[in-house]
Parts: C-alpha cells; structure tokens; sequence
C-alpha cells in the first residue's frame, strides 16, 4: 500500500493543475444538476458539461495509467522495484478519489438539493466506475494516445452499429428486452466486470497484451452484439417476483368471434413474408388497479400432415385490444375482448394450406403486472414536480404551438410506462409514452425526457391554427412493475381463414 | 566464482525473425562484462530477456540465482538498467526523480545520492525532458547507482555521448563497481577495452564466444610474413588464419590463435623460405572487424 501512495501521489503532483480543472468541472455540473429542474432551457448546458465531463474524465485517467504504461518495453519502471499490485491500486485510487467521490459528493448535493433522495446517485457512480474501468482496461492495452483514441472511437461506432444490424440479422426482438432488459443490463455489468478484470489482470501482472487485446475484443463483442436469453432472463425474474396482483389471468378462446388473417402481418411494418393472424380470446382476472401488460409471445401452429411452425419468443404481436393507442404498449386494462396476434410465415401458411385446413395452435404470453399508476398534477408552466424518489416533471409551452414536457430520471429502475393527461378546461388528451427501463445514465446525473404535444400547427398565411386552448394544467402518471408470470392457451381444430395475396390488410395498432 | 547470470539454450524469436539462438552466457560475479557484436546481433534481446522485460522463446536464464522470468520488485531492488532508449519521466524534475524512487529501494544511499548528483554536475531543479541526451544518461545511471545495486546492467549506453560525457559515465560506473558485476554492450569498443574484464562476442544471435578480454586480445595477432619475392598461397592454410592477402612480397593475415612458440613454427612449416615474421598485437576494435568480415563471409 506504501508503494501505492507514492505512485498515486506522483500521478496527482503531476496533474495536479488538470485535476483542479476538472474538480471546477465537476463542481459547475452540480450547479446545472442544482438548477435544471426549475430551469429546463439548462437541459443543452447539461449536455455539453455532461460531455465535456467524459473526456475530461477518460483524459485523466488514461493520463494516470499511462504514467505506468504496460504495453512496450522502454519504460523506466519496468526494471524499478513497483509491484504490480501497487500501479494498479494506485490507478484505481485516483480514479476514486478524483473521479468517482467528487462525482459521488456532487450527485449527492445536487439531488438532495432537488428534494429527491441522495441514495440515487449511486448508479450514477456506477455508471461513471464501470467507465473508469472501460477507460483503464482500454489504456492498459495500449500503446499511443492515437492507438486509445481509435479503439474507444471503434468501441463507440460499433455500439451504435449493433442495434440495427442484430436487428437486421436477428430480428427485431434482438434489443427489445422490455422488463427483463433490468437482468440484461445485470449481466452485462457482470460479463464487462468479468472481461475488465481479467484483462487488468492479465496486463498488470504478466504484460500479455496479445492475449489481453483478444479478451477485450471479444468481451466487448460480446456486450456489443448482446447477450442471447430474453426467456431466460424473463423466467428469473418469474422466480424472483412471482406473478403479483395478475397471478389469476387466464385466457381463453373466443368462439363468439372469428379469426381475422391479414396479409404482410400485424406490425407498422409491412412484410410479404408473413401473413398476420388474429385469434380472438378472452382475458379474465386482470387486476381492477393498473393492468398487465404483453411482453412476448411464443406460438406453435401443428397442420394436418404433420406440419408444424414454431415462432419463437416474439415482440411483435401478442395480446392486443382495439384503439389501446392512448393507453401504453400492449396495455390490457379490465376488459374482456381481447386478440392474440401472430405474424406466421406466409410459406407455412401457404404450404400448410392454413387458409382451409383447420389447425391446433398453441400460444404461450409473457406477461408483466403494473402497479396502480402514480398519478402527479400540476401546473403549467410551472417548476419540475418530484414523481416517485427517482424523477422530476415539469411542462411548458415555449413557443405556443408546442407543449413541452421534460422528465428528468435520475436513474433508470422499473419504471415501465409514462402516461401524460392534458387538460385545458375544453379537453383531455393522454399520450402513450414508453420508457421502459433506462439503464444506468453514464456522465449526467439526471438523463432527460423531452416529449412534445402539438396544441397548434402553423398555416401557409402565417396563422396558427389552434387544436386547444392554452392548457394549464397536466397530469402525470407512472406505473411499475409489480409482478411476472405466463400463461398458455391451445385451440384444437380452428380454422384461420384466407387471405388476399399481394394486399395489405389493416395495420395493427401497436406493434 | 559464481555467476551473476547464466543462461541456457536462451532463444528469441520474433515472428520469423530468430534474433536470440541457444545463447550459453555466464557472467562471472565481480566481473565487467562486455556483450559487443554488429547492430542488430541480439544484444538489446538478450539483456531485455534477461531484465523480464521481454519473455525468451525457448531456454532459461537466470540473475542473481532468480530465473529471469521471475524477477520482481525484491530483484529489482538490487538491479541498476540503464538503456539507451529508456523512457523516463519526462515532466519530473532530477530532485523530484531521485526523491521519488527513493522509498522503494531500502538500501538508497541519499549521501550517493547526492554524490552522483555533484559528480555528474545534474542540475536539480531541471526537468528531465530539459535534459541534455548525456545528462538524461547520467540522471539515470545517478537513481541507478544509488542504491548500491549488486547487478548494473547498460545497454548502449554510450551511443550518441561526446567523449567528455562517456568518461564521466566510464568513471561513475568503475567507481562504484568493486562490489558489484555490470553488464554492458556497446558498440565504444575502444571504450570497452578501456575497462571491461570479460567480452562476448554476439553475431546473428548467436554468443561466438565469451572469455576474459586479456586472453582475447592475446590470443588476436595480426601476423605479417615478409619474403624476398612475391608469394603464392599455398591452397590449404589453418582455420584459425583469417583475413588473409597477400601484397607484393608480403602477406597479411590475422591469427585468431597465436601462440609465441606454435605460430611461428607453423609458418616456417607452410612457408620455409620466409625472411621474416611479425605478430603485431591488436585492438578490440580490429578483432571485432576482423570477426564480423569472417562472419559475414561464412554467411
């Protein structure tokens, strides 16, 4: 530990002017964090601070490792009596000393400054110590600042790549976890911590930056493309809350009604691949506070002559009502006419002749049971309303057309719907707004919510035509999930019906 | 007299570049130990596999009785290296240097220190990064010196110094080494012979041999033959004649193993009517020449 100090004590004296640079950076971030709520315009400040903040943040701690670099074979210390315990205690204490506890100190101000509780910065301190842990990991295989820089600026790229391409190769589900993204996003941590570490070990204690460079590409190769096992995740989450107040769901098919087959499938996106059907079915035992909600569905369909079609666990479909925009994805509230959507291959419907054989399906839901909805009011324009211990509203209209409603989270949760009421005297609008889990919000304490309402739109003859009147109040509600749990349904012998080849039929609502 | 280091079989490959082959080195303690050889022979390999810098391919060594690719902070404590290309820390001044690696070597001597500091006239309250390349080089030989290591290793440590700078680093380095083995490799041969006790000879990877530098430079003659007419040579001559020719009435040739009494009977042997024989002795210098010209031939 002795040597440690010294080495860490070296760092500090020899950035010591850089350091006071970004303590003042840290401390002017507390004074946007401070005053945000009551002022959102500071929303851009907090941005540019916030990544300001970042760099400030990477720069010095690539600056502390590098002191010590491990890759190459001329640096003084490589012969001089330092453990290699010692370098990296001595990195890790600068970045907890000059990174985390100011960001952790600041957090704490800022928050209970706002009247939310201080325990909350935690995950920004996370947040900010997985980073510093990224940042070491990546310095300790590199040689050059130009090597760092290209292999975070690579990171990023393909972090921003991912998405689209494992949906592209993978579907659409590949990054919609819904709720079971909080256990997604744990074993993320768990797996970067496993790669970090074992990297950190690796350089510091043998310098095999070959092996250590083919870790860290293929760890974070891993979190990039993103962990397989939504059923997984889901059924853990099963065990660890149970099914809660939605525990007495059960569906049911609806003989009083007949399936409706759509080509291109059900989904805002039209597919020639696939044919959407619509079973009618029944949900009883919704719970009279808050609701359910679908997460995914997994359907089987067995045709006569032993054909047999398997959709896997899908996001698209599930059980839908009819005009559910306003209420929230896939929102199933106490009504009991309900449908089960699924887009089935249009080559094994063709091919299984569904249009006239009848069928056995089996469907099996993943459901999700909401909390009664926090429900918050308030004036506008007016100063940022604490909702729950994690978030601050507030609402305004700032050009007269739009109304502007910005919720800052001060760290991501269960947190599953957001759901806004408008009144102006005259009108009632709710939106339907997802947000689901967040995550950890890396760099800004509080991770900002910006939706928009449009209350007029311009005419070519430079008036404004009004869709309401001014409003002056706004209702906010929140839910959380309180429960998980699934529930099957086979139906022998149904008959799907044709469809009109080469025409799209209605869109669903949701997706 | 035990050894300081000792290798075995050591290889080094780079991809498909074999720059250390089977190196048997063995570096007697007390001794100063010259590893010399042309550019590119393996030498700044050979010391960095010895110092843990760099991991050997094949083979073993081991420093102060500690296998090389173990050498930690406690081996350290007792290592002076000094390299060429070392990269030192640019932004600290010499007091703050030697203040700051002070603590981690529980023999650092402070009055040497100092000593060091004065002898090589290193200004203190300069950065390092202000340093002159000569300074620099004494700035780290000063922080490896002060710690009375019972190994210094120096691998080129002369290149690109004035003779006034190189003497001053010859003279802090003999100073302190009664009780003490170095390692250096240079290309200064003059500067070699000036002070080392022992010479290998590294070429293509591989230690052409290693011996004291007195029985070396004995064993080195250049014979001159003098004849009353021009002389053929005869088609077989020994193995140990190298960089033979013949100018008019004369030849030339560097024996590799003189001897007072055999060389001359040999020549009387192979050449009865010669007037003539002189064997002068020769510098380091020219027997490395002579050895990297027969090197490069046999290649």
């Amino acid at each position: 530990m002795r040597e440690a100090l010294l080495i860490f004590r070296k760092d500090v004296a020899h950035r010591r002017g850089a350091v006071s640079a970004f303590l003042l950076l840290v401390i002017a971030r507390m004074a946007i964090d401070i005053l945000l709520p009551r002022h959102s315009g500071l929303a851009g400040a907090q941005m540019v601070l916030g990544i300001l903040f970042a760099m400030a943040a990477i720069g010095l701690i690539y600056d502390a490792v590098q002191q010590e670099r491990i890759v190459g074979e001329d640096q003084y210390w490589l012969t001089r009596p330092f453990p290699w315990s010692s370098i990296l205690a001595a990195k890790a204490l600068f970045i907890a000393l000059l990174v985390l506890l100011p960001v952790l100190l600041t957090g704490t101000v800022a928050v209970a400054v706002n009247g939310i509780s201080p325990v909350i910065a935690d995950p920004l301190v996370l947040s900010v110590a997985l980073a510093g842990a990224f940042v070491l990991t990546v310095a300790s295989v590199t040689r050059t600042t130009v090597q760092f820089v290209l292999s975070v600026v690579a990171y990023v790229v393909l972090s921003f790549l991912s998405t689209p391409v494992m949906e592209h190769l993978f579907g659409y589900e590949a990054g919609m976890w819904g709720s079971a993204q909080t256990v997604r996003f744990v074993a993320d941590i768990v797996v970067f911590i496993a790669v970090t570490a074992a990297v950190i070990f690796l350089q510091y204690r043998r310098r095999a930056t070959l092996v250590s460079r083919g870790v860290l590409g293929a760890g974070l190769l891993v979190l990039v493309i993103g962990l397989p096992g939504w059923h997984l995740a889901f059924s853990l989450l099963q065990q660890l809350k149970g099914p809660g107040p939605g525990g007495s769901v059960q569906l049911a098919f609806d003989a009083a009604r007949s399936p409706e087959v759509s080509p291109g499938g059900w989904s805002n996106v039209t597919t020639h691949d696939a044919v959407g059907v619509r079973i009618p079915i029944t949900v009883t035992g919704i719970p009279t506070s808050g609701g359910i909600v679908t997460e995914r569905v997994r359907t089987t369909i067995d045709a006569p002559g032993g054909g047999h079609w398997d959709s896997g666990w899908r996001f698209v479909g599930g059980i839908v009502g009819r005009g559910e925009l306003q209420a929230g994805q896939h929102l199933i509230t106490a009504r009991n006419a309900y449908w089960l959507e699924v887009n089935v291959d249009s080559s094994f419907y063709d091919s299984a002749n569904l249009r006239q054989a009848p069928v056995r399906v089996q469907s099996t839901v993943a459901f999700t049971t909401w909390s009664a909805p926090r429900i918050a009011r308030m004036p506008i324009p007016g100063t940022a309303h604490p909702m729950g211990p994690r978030d601050l509203c507030s609402a305004s209209i700032p050009d007269g057309i739009q109304l502007a409603i910005t919720c800052l989270s001060a760290s991501g949760g269960d947190l599953t719907d957001a759901a806004f009421a408008l009144t102006d005297g005259q009108h009632s609008v709710r939106i339907g707004m997802e947000s689901n889990f967040e995550g950890l919000s890396a760099w800004t304490l509080f991770s900002t919510t910006i939706t928009s309402l449009d209350l007029a739109e311009p005419t070519p003859n430079g008036q404004v035509r009004a869709f309401f009147t001014r409003p002056t109040t706004m209702e906010i509600a929140r839910q959380n999930i309180t429960g998980y749990f699934e529930r099957s349904l086979t139906i022998d012998n149904i008959r799907l019906g044709p469809y009109e080849a080469g025409r799209s039929g209605p869109r669903s609502s949701l997706w | 007299m035990s050894s300081v280091i000792r290798t075995e079989a050591l290889s080094k490959n780079y991809r498909y570049t074999e720059a250390l082959r089977d190196l048997a080195l063995e570096v007697p303690e007390g001794s100063i130990y010259a590893l010399v050889g042309p550019n590119g022979a393996g030498k700044t390999t050979a010391i960095k596999v010895l110092m843990n810098i760099l991991r050997p391919t094949r083979g073993r060594s081991e420093v102060l009785d500690v296998d090389s690719r173990k050498l930690g902070p406690a081996e350290f404590a007792r290592i002076g290296y000094v390299s060429e290309n070392q990269e030192m820390p640019e932004w600290m001044t010499v007091e703050y240097f030697l203040g700051f690696l002070r603590p981690f070597y529980p023999t650092w001597d402070e009055a040497l220190a100092q000593d060091l500091v004065r002898q090589f006239e290193l200004p203190r309250n300069r950065k390092l990064r202000q340093l002159s390349r000569g300074m620099r080089m004494k700035a780290a030989l000063a922080s490896s010196l002060a710690y009375r290591p019972k190994l210094i290793v120096l691998d080129e440590p002369f290149t690109g110094l004035d003779a006034l700078v190189r003497d001053e680093l010859i003279e802090g380095v003999l100073a302190r080494a009664e009780s003490t083995t170095v390692l250096i490799s240079s290309h200064d041969l003059a500067e070699i012979e000036s002070f080392a006790s022992h010479v290998g000879y590294l070429e293509q990877g591989r230690l052409r041999f290693s011996e004291e530098l007195d029985t070396l430079t004995g064993r080195f003659r250049e014979v001159v033959l003098t004849f009353d007419g021009p002389r053929p040579l005869p088609p077989a001559l020994p193995r140990s004649w190298v960089q033979t020719e013949t100018i008019g009435p004369v030849i030339r040739f560097v024996d590799t193993e003189f001897d007072a009494e055999r060389t001359p009977a040999t020549v009387r042997s192979l050449f009865p009517d010669v007037r003539d024989i002189t064997g002068n002795g020769m510098p380091l210098r020219s027997i490395f020449v002579a050895l990297a010209k027969v090197g490069r031939a046999a290649a």
